[in-house]
């Protein structure tokens, strides 16, 4: 029998609560790696001309710390 | 760019070779049209399809440019390369947009696309359209927008953009590389709505192998070898099918050849990828050991509603895979009442993307075990260990009840088949003692032993006070001291309920 009366029940607790929010240091980190690579990969440019190929943001600006602020303009295959 | 390497081409057949000379539109009927079956270098070859209509449908398209004359045009030809793409557009948004709710894309009602934006080896999406191209390299074309893998992968990021547009400017490595990976499973899932790939790769998929599903743009990844050998993967752009493990992408280089991961979101996705093909096979598997027809397209259904529900649900977080793949497995437990938890669960901790402590710790090696139990079953039989139990005694004076002593006799059984820690139970003996005192304490505590009867019966009446019911436990008088012996279960509820003497059983309330 298969139905959902006699089906063994799941273990009521769930999976995803038991996973923490991470630390705001451990953010920043994340997002410097990320924006980093993107600019050291050739994948972030400078707004206000073309995409180059796999390009996928635009440098906006800079932030306070003289860090690059980016924009995602696209998603690429590649 | 280098065009005069003589590097041998993957034999192509005559479906797949290309034209020489100007197209030649020849259409003889106009209630289908032919179009690739999977990517144009898989080898599966063309089908015929009816015509697909952009403008209608809950998804819609806009193609720029003038629609050619449906029919089935021979490969090469520009008329064909619009009809594959229009099919493969057709059906993935034909699959997608029940699953993930939608009517409507970012860009609008209808998402417009260039099945011809300029030289690149590459397609795009960028909130405006989907973008394909063409490039020339070692004298002959590929275009990106011929391949439905392409066509889908992309596709698939406009869907997911309209499913959950917090993840577009998103700025962690894992969720760059999700959306990446959802193109993936995108063309996968995509590509298994048709019957004639599904035919073909039922049991490969099953018995998890490497073949035309798993293999993500063979033609493009080709072309893209040619020019650059590593960046790709070594039959295709991206094979689902791969033993990628996670680690935190904060540890890895910004580039690395195909053969590794590094932190560039499409060299990550592949972790992710790998993870749901594997979950694919396993949920067929599970259906069947020969599965049907019907079971693949009610498996990649399920699958991908799981997928809808956890991208929902998943926070943006630098851990995203481990958020999406926690919540797969707590949709599985909403949607399907757990039907496909032990293969999500498997394959999500062995691959690193959710911790074992997250889950049942020993699921992974209870599943591999199971094969071995029920091949000894029989001889096990004869030699399996009875269960021991041991006396463990407590004085009674901590519970006021003199200078006696409180026997408990707790059960011991060590399974040497279904769990881990049986592995390591000879190491050290389980704290039986401790949680003996633990428990005798908290049933004191609770009110929960009757210490007046004497007897391990108790007859109950409609009359019979409500707290007498709640005795589950009685000490009756034993040769080496007071005999502690469980009575009944009791359900934990508020009143009375005639859950007495066992026949309805539940856990105590420790």
């Amino acid at each position: 029998m298969g139905s959902m009366a006699t089906r063994k029940k799941p273990s009521a607790k769930r999976v995803a609560s038991r996973s923490r929010v991470p630390a705001a240091a451990k953010v920043e980190a994340a997002k410097r790696k990320f924006e980093d690579g993107l600019v050291k990969r050739g994948e972030a440019v400078p707004a206000g001309s073309p995409l180059p190929p796999r390009a996928t943001h635009e440098i906006v600006g800079t932030d306070a710390a003289g860090k690059p602020i980016l924009k995602r303009k696209r998603f690429s295959l590649s | 760019m280098v065009t005069t390497l003589g590097i041998a081409r993957r034999t192509q057949s005559m479906a797949t070779r290309t034209p020489k000379g100007p197209a030649k539109a020849a259409p003889v009927s106009t209630s289908t049209v032919s179009a690739w079956i999977d990517d144009p270098e898989s080898g599966l070859g063309r089908v015929d399809r009816p015509v697909p209509d952009l403008s209608k449908g809950t998804l819609k398209y806009r193609i720029k440019g003038a629609a050619p004359k449906p029919g089935p045009y021979a490969p090469g030809t520009p008329q064909f390369r619009y009809w594959t793409a229009a099919e493969a557009l057709r059906r993935g948004g034909d699959f997608w947009a029940p699953i993930l709710g939608l009517s409507s894309w970012q860009p609008g009602k209808a998402l417009p696309v260039s099945l011809d934006k300029g030289v690149d080896l590459n397609a795009y999406y960028d909130r405006s359209e989907l973008a394909f191209f063409h490039e020339a390299v070692k004298g002959k074309t590929y275009y990106s927008g011929e391949s439905p893998d392409v066509i889908c992968h992309e596709m698939g990021h406009a869907c997911l953009d309209a499913h959950r547009p917090q993840l577009w400017d998103a700025p962690f490595i894992e969720v760059g590389a999700f959306h990446e990976s959802f193109g993936d499973m995108s063309a996968i899932l995509a590509a298994i709505q048709l019957p004639q790939l599904r035919a073909k790769v039922i049991a490969s998929v099953a018995a998890f192998k490497s073949n035309e599903l798993s293999r993500c743009a063979e033609q493009l990844g080709h072309a893209i070898r040619l020019v650059a050998p590593d960046a790709v993967d070594k039959d295709c752009l991206r094979n689902a099918y791969n033993k990628f493990k996670y680690v935190d992408p904060q540890t890895l280089p910004d580039d690395a050849p195909a053969t590794s991961l590094c932190a560039e979101v499409h060299s990550f996705s592949r972790v992710f990828t790998g993870a749901f093909y594997e979950i694919l096979s396993g949920m067929l598997h599970a259906k069947s050991k020969k599965p049907k027809d019907a079971d693949f397209v009610a498996v990649a259904k399920d699958l991908a509603a799981l997928l809808s529900d956890a991208t929902a649900a998943a926070p943006v977080q630098p851990d995203y895979f481990a958020q999406v793949a926690a919540h797969m497995i707590d949709a599985d437990a909403a949607r399907f009442a757990g039907r496909y938890r032990d293969i999500l669960t498997e394959v999500f901790v062995e691959r690193r993307l959710v911790p074992a402590s997250a889950v049942h710790p020993l699921q992974a090696q209870q599943r591999k075990a199971m094969a071995a139990v029920k091949a000894v079953t029989a001889v096990a039989a004869a030699s399996r260990p009875q269960p021991q139990s041991r006396k463990i005694a407590i004085p009674a004076a901590q519970f006021g009840l003199g200078d006696k002593t409180i026997v408990v006799v707790a059960p011991v059984e060590r399974n040497p088949f279904l769990t881990a820690a049986a592995g390591l139970s000879h190491r050290t003996d389980p704290p039986i003692e401790d949680a003996a005192q633990r428990f005798v304490k908290m049933l004191f505590a609770h009110n929960r032993v009757d210490v007046e009867s004497g007897k391990k019966k108790m007859a109950v009446t409609p009359e019979t006070p409500r707290e007498h019911l709640r005795k589950t436990h009685v000490l009756t008088d034993a040769a080496d001291g007071m005999r502690l012996s469980r009575r009944l279960f009791h359900c934990g509820c508020a009143l009375p309920c005639g859950h007495y003497n066992g026949f309805h059983g539940y856990t105590e309330e420790t």
